[in-house]
């Protein structure tokens, strides 16, 4: 990691200030988002706070999400884990309840999360039958096969949505929630409150 | 000495799902390199049985970037099916909503997803090294992003009813119209996202002139490229022909009607990955790779048809008329902005864009229907069967970013080679493999109608499977 | 009648005054307190199922439905404790998890959809019951609708809806417990259904997306849009329609449930072919099939009218007019030559001396025998169709069919007589089965005009004196008796009319009928005399057979863009309003016969 150098100051030291220093600055709440089986569209929604994300950004941290570039060397244990997308394979199960295991709140961001919405669709087909349209019959498939690779994770036969794998502690529909409604949830949170939702900020679609 | 796998696991600042496995040769060589993608939906299976009126909402939902995209590749489809020819204002809308897309996504792809590597430095703090990180360290270049971006959702949101999966194309035109002062409104807005764009061009074409050597060779190699033209040849972003041409720039195919698309463009699939491998037919797998986007469409097109983003081409193709530089994709991404910006001020000052007459009947006539745009990712195909009372019968979907499955694994493979020498991983490594696929700027959701996302682990195993060396995200 | 007692109660605090034997529900709606309904509909027979509409009475520990439990007098009604709020909501959470309520691809969302309303009036984000994913059928073979099963909340309002307001009983409910599913006929389909009328009120009364229309989906949220009352012209009925909206264009048709003459019902004329059926229209003049201006048009017309003596010239009018146009023709008849309104098969006679059967609509109901004599009112006339079978199916009437061919009505029938002779046994046997029936309601259609029909309404009148039968006669063609009221002679056989007399110019008043007026030219005699005249106007909106065999074809304005009055078959005046401007250069049928023949 490259460090910025220290600039020697040519200027006297400035003398002590007479008031005592000021408190230090609230720690960020710590937030984890992630998208499984859904379009990103609810991170999308995130995104379209526009300029609020940058007072968003004054008191929280995401230290973990598809959008950021974070490393660090596990999950990392956060406030709010934010969830957009149903589980539809094992890879995503097994990630949901990691991070369930380490965030102290989690929101259920999005239709595919709370309900299942599109990706559910599938849950009236057999799972076989949805491979086997993609990956044999589609008109323009020249070299066919089912992708069974061990890298590519295995499909649950229905798609369910996170509250049917891990506790959920909000609830945000839409498809997309609107950025004004994510953004009075998230509001209410930080202030300490649970957030209400009905028909004036709220939408199932 | 043993063979080992290097696993990314997953790729981040995409849209998706994905890992990258890279297999080193016994001297520790990069023997080939793959690129994953993990997620299936099945949206070819579950359309099936339902009105086709539905579909313009249902297949949006593949994609939370480009959900307009697929809103209109999908209404085109169903018109195609109702054998009508849709108003005049509806095209104009539809074609105007699509613009407000290419802005947006566009901006997302470079300023979100991209600018933090160019203008933080690639081996930056990776904790700092996004848009968050961006808009506290360089707020000003941050702001124009998003703003930029915002113009865009703006536009969709004036013009379609929502940011977000608008219900607006329907089959035969489109539900809203565009009223006086919403016309009125955008007009104003546009000096402002000009600018932005004309920024994020300079500062792009800046960090080539800086970067030169690196930028000339990052995930280089020859490929065949697939756009949508006008009948003259422009580049074409809503309706018109399909074109291929070659690494020269020659062409192979033209003027396709897009409901011959079967003819030239056909599927494989690997047993490794969820997204298939789109080829061109006459071209056999794998040797008809082709690529497809912004950088695609700029070697595939003879000019555009606005004049700013035509001068902005000339000067992109001043080096060599045809570029294959996975790297060129950003600047011809803001090249595409720029013309985004001056049709949809064409279309906006168009007398007829705020007319009522924007529909006519939804009557399913024909069993079949193809619907073909270039989405800001490349080129999308939606493919009905319906049957006489307009149920679903079948589905063929051929996404953007499934184009360049083939390509962006040869990008892999090049980046791979050049920056993975030692057994010993760096993190930066991990980065710029990463990185070539970023300026594929893929839609992973879209390519396997399909969505994701995991944090990076890399892992160093030797042959038996022991782990020789970890760097986790 | 005696006039019903009146009660009060209080609910949620307030003091509430209703009439004896009304249910906690309405008597709470008339008072302006709100209770949260779904399966509940006025003018349909409360079925007590959805469970939202729950209330607590003060005194009582039992929580009942108050859509379906009578009101008392002084009782202490509360809607809204914390109790019921928990237990709706609990409601609305099963119904959500029962079955696929997807609302990103529906056409109901985003405000016409019941459910969707009351769970975010509830402020349900979430459930407590995992989602059972049934895979459940999706029949789109109705021509007009479509529905799907995923979204079905067993509301039954489709079944009590086709039941009692359409009176075909196509839908009903199957199987049992978490299998219930809504079923067409036997389980079949509504495209093989030879029962469903295509009606549509099932689908608007649908408060989900399980029924929903084809032609207008995604086009416009009703809950958005513009609405404005109009009558339906395309019968004698004159139902009273609600037009929906929006910019230019008109998404949706329903009944006006204030009209007395339909009460919101509507048969799959007016409720679908007056919008959904894709036409094309006619907005410019026509020169020989190529566009003109209006100037140029009349010109044309003029010089043709002009160069033809008054007894050369022939004014077909259709008898859907309105009744201003009817005056105009009237007023000009001296200048045009003859004219005739162009009626259908025995309708002459049937419509030429205007009788209306004044609150017929309102009356039918209350008979107790119905005698349909040469009219076939499920083919023409929807509305009266369902009255009927309504009548007789829920109010216990009986229905005698004379003269009249095979129809959907049969099976309700307890003498059907296509072809009735004159052996008295046989009339007897009708004597004797009419004996008793205090209410005898006699429904005529045009056939009752000819020899046979006459024979028969004369022995049908024998045998009803003295019992003060309703006689009811429902023209086929709507607005025809206006017109013969206002001079304009009815004609049945357009062949022999045009003949009578060498036409050198032939005016042809189509309007907005939507065959365009191709019709006519199912006589192969009219067609002759077309190619004989000299010159043929056509006044319509929309393209035919008819308007291709026209010299000029005039562009004139639809149903919802004619500004005038129509007058149904009991005798109403009733107002046909413009819904929407009229489109491109077409113009109101007195407008353009001003322009013609002033």
């Amino acid at each position: 990691m490259s460090k910025t150098p220290v600039k020697k100051s040519t200027k006297k030291p400035a003398a002590k200030p007479a008031v005592a220093a000021a408190a230090p600055a609230p720690a960020k709440v710590k937030v984890a988002t992630m998208w499984l089986s859904g379009c990103s569209g609810c991170h999308m929604s995130f995104l379209d706070l526009d300029e609020r994300l940058v007072d968003l950004s004054k008191l929280v941290e995401i230290l973990f999400s598809p959008i950021v570039d974070t490393k660090v060397k596990d999950m990392p244990y956060v406030d709010v884990g934010i969830v957009e997308g149903c589980v539809n394979n094992t890879d995503q199960e097994h990630e949901l309840k990691m991070l369930r295991e380490r965030c102290k709140l989690m929101i259920a961001l999005g239709d595919c999360a709370v309900t299942g919405n599109v990706p559910a669709l599938r849950n009236q087909f057999a799972l076989k039958d949805c491979l086997i349209r993609a990956y044999e019959q589609a008109e323009s498939n020249k070299i066919c096969c089912i992708p069974n690779d061990p890298v590519v994770p295995k499909l649950y036969p229905k798609a369910r949505p996170i509250g049917e794998v891990v506790k959920v502690d909000v609830s945000i529909p839409g498809c997309p929630p609107d950025a004004d409604t994510i953004w009075f949830a998230l509001t209410e949170l930080l202030a300490g409150r649970m957030p209400q939702l009905n028909e004036k900020n709220m939408r199932y679609d | 000495m043993t063979s080992n796998t290097i696993l990314i696991n997953p790729v981040t600042r995409i849209e998706g799902h994905a890992k990258i496995t890279i297999h080193l040769d016994a001297r520790g060589e990069v023997d080939d390199a793959r690129f994953h993608v993990v997620e299936f939906r099945g949206f070819e299976k579950f359309c099936e049985g339902r009105h086709f009126t539905e579909m313009p909402n249902i297949t949006p939902r593949t994609c939370g970037i480009c959900p307009v995209s697929h809103l209109l590749a999908s209404a085109k489809a169903c018109d195609a099916i109702v054998g009508r020819e849709i108003p005049r204002t509806a095209k104009m809308l539809r074609e105007l909503t699509h613009m407000g897309q290419i802005i947006q996504s566009h901006a997302l792809s470079f300023f979100h997803l991209s600018a933090p590597d160019m203008l933080l430095g690639w081996d930056s703090d990776p904790l700092k090294r996004n848009i968050m990180g961006l808009v506290e360290q360089q707020p000003a270049i941050a702001v124009k992003g998003v703003r930029l971006r915002k113009y865009g959702q703006e536009m969709i949101k004036t013009v379609a009813g929502r940011k977000i999966h608008p219900d607006f194309p329907v089959p035969g035109g489109v539900n809203k119209a565009l009223t006086i002062e919403q016309r009125d409104t955008m007009l104003a807005g546009m000096g402002e996202a000009f600018e932005h764009a004309k920024f994020a061009l300079d500062l792009l074409k800046g960090y080539h002139a800086a970067n030169l050597a690196e930028v000339e060779d990052f995930g280089c190699f020859d490929s065949n490229y697939m756009g949508l033209v006008q009948p003259d040849g422009a580049l074409e972003l809503y309706d018109g022909n399909i074109r291929f041409c070659n690494a020269k720039g020659e062409i192979i195919h033209d003027q396709i009607p897009p409901s011959k698309y079967l003819d030239y463009v056909g599927e494989a699939v690997e047993p490794w990955s969820y997204m298939k491998f789109p080829f061109i037919a006459r071209l056999g797998y794998p040797h008809g790779m082709y690529r497809v986007g912004p950088l695609a469409r700029l070697n595939v097109c003879s000019h555009i048809s606005t004049p700013l983003a035509n001068a902005e081409l000339k000067v992109w193709r001043e080096k060599r008329r045809v570029q294959s530089s996975s790297f060129y994709y950003h600047w011809a991404r803001l090249i595409e902005v720029l013309y985004a910006l001056e049709r949809a001020k064409q279309l906006l000052e168009d007398p007829q864009i705020t007319s009522t007459d924007i529909l006519v009947p939804n009557e399913p006539v024909n069993p079949e229907g193809v619907g073909v745009v270039e989405a800001p990712r490349g080129t999308l195909i939606h493919h009905y069967w319906v049957n006489k009372d307009g149920r679903m019968e079948k589905v063929n979907l051929i996404v953007s970013t499934g184009h360049n499955n083939l390509a962006m694994n040869k990008g892999v493979q090049h980046v791979a080679r050049k920056y993975v020498k030692a057994k010993k991983l760096k993190e930066g490594m991990l980065n710029r493999v990463e990185a070539v696929i970023r300026c594929y700027d893929p839609c992973l959701s879209c390519a396997t109608h399909a969505v994701g996302k995991m944090p990076i682990v890399v892992e160093l195993m030797d042959a038996d499977g022991t782990v020789v060396d970890t760097l986790r995200k | 009648m005696i006039a019903p007692k009146k009660i009060t109660l209080t609910i949620d605090g307030k003091l509430c005054e209703g009439d004896a034997g009304q249910t906690i529900l309405e008597i709470a709606r008339n008072n302006g307190v709100a209770i949260p309904t779904l399966c509940y509909m006025k003018h349909l027979t409360p079925w007590g199922g959805c469970r939202l509409c729950i209330v607590e009475i003060e005194g009582s520990p039992k929580i009942v439905p108050s859509c379906t439990t009578p009101a008392m007098e002084g009782s202490k009604v509360n809607t809204k404790t914390d109790r019921l709020v928990s237990l709706r909501k609990a409601t609305l959470e099963l119904l959500f998890s029962e079955r696929n309520h997807f609302c990103p691809m529906c056409q109901l969302n985003k405000g016409d959809c019941g459910l969707q309303h009351q769970g975010l009036a509830h402020g349900i984000t979430g459930i407590r019951y995992p989602y059972l994913y049934p895979a459940m059928p999706i029949d789109v073979t109705a021509k007009y609708f479509g529905m799907d099963q995923n979204r079905c909340i067993l509301c039954t309002r489709c079944v009590r809806t086709c039941d009692e307001q359409e009176g075909v009983h196509t839908l009903d409910v199957a199987k049992r417990g978490i299998k219930n599913q809504i079923v067409v006929d036997m389980n079949g389909t509504f495209g093989e259904s030879t029962t469903c009328t295509q009606c549509g009120a099932c689908v608007a009364n649908c408060p989900t997306g399980t029924l929903f229309d084809k032609a207008n989906a995604f086009r416009g949220q009703l809950a958005s849009c513009q609405q404005v009352l109009t009558t339906c012209t395309e019968c004698s009925v004159g139902c009273g329609l609600k037009v929906f909206t929006k910019e230019s264009r008109v998404v949706s048709v329903w009944g006006d449930p204030d009209s007395p003459v339909n009460k919101g019902h509507l048969c799959v004329k007016g409720r679908y072919q007056t919008w959904a059926d894709p036409r094309e229209r006619i907005i410019t003049p026509l020169i020989k099939g190529k566009p003109a201006t209006w100037k140029e048009a009349l010109a044309a017309v003029r010089k043709a009218s002009d160069t033809a003596k008054k007894a050369e010239r022939a004014l077909l009018v259709a008898p859907r007019v309105t009744n201003e146009t009817a005056q105009t023709i009237a007023k000009l008849a001296g200048k045009i030559g003859r004219i005739a309104s162009y009626v259908g098969s025995n309708e002459a006679a049937f419509v030429a001396k205007p009788e209306h059967s004044a609150n017929a609509m309102v009356k039918l109901p209350d008979a107790d025998a119905i005698i349909i004599i040469g009219g076939q009112p499920s083919r023409d006339n929807g509305v009266v169709a369902a009255t009927i079978r309504t009548t007789v199916r829920k109010r216990g009437a009986k229905l005698f069919i004379f003269l009249a061919p095979k129809t959907n009505l049969d099976q309700y029938a307890d003498v059907i007589a296509p072809t009735p002779g004159q052996e008295e046994s046989f009339w007897n046997d009708v004597a004797a089965k009419l004996a008793g029936f205090q209410r005898p309601a006699v429904v005529c259609g045009p056939d009752v005009t000819t020899a046979d029909g006459k024979a028969v309404l004369a022995r049908i009148a024998k045998m009803l004196h003295g019992r003060s039968p309703l006689m009811v006669g429902v023209p086929v063609s709507a607005n025809a008796m206006s017109l013969a009221c206002s001079g304009i002679v009815p004609v049945e056989n357009v062949g022999a009319w045009l003949a009578e007399k060498p036409v050198k110019f032939l005016h042809i008043v189509a309007s907005d009928a939507p065959d365009g007026g191709a019709r006519l030219l199912e006589d192969a005699a009219v067609a002759a005399q077309l190619k004989k005249a000299g010159c043929v106007v056509v006044q319509a909106s929309y393209k035919s057979a008819l308007t291709d065999a026209a010299t000029v074809v005039l562009p004139a304005a639809i149903w919802c863009e004619k500004t005038g009055t129509i007058t149904n078959f009991e005798g109403r005046q009733l107002p046909v309003r413009p819904v929407l401007a009229v489109a491109g250069e077409a113009r109101e049928d007195g407008t353009i016969l001003e322009s013609v023949f002033a």
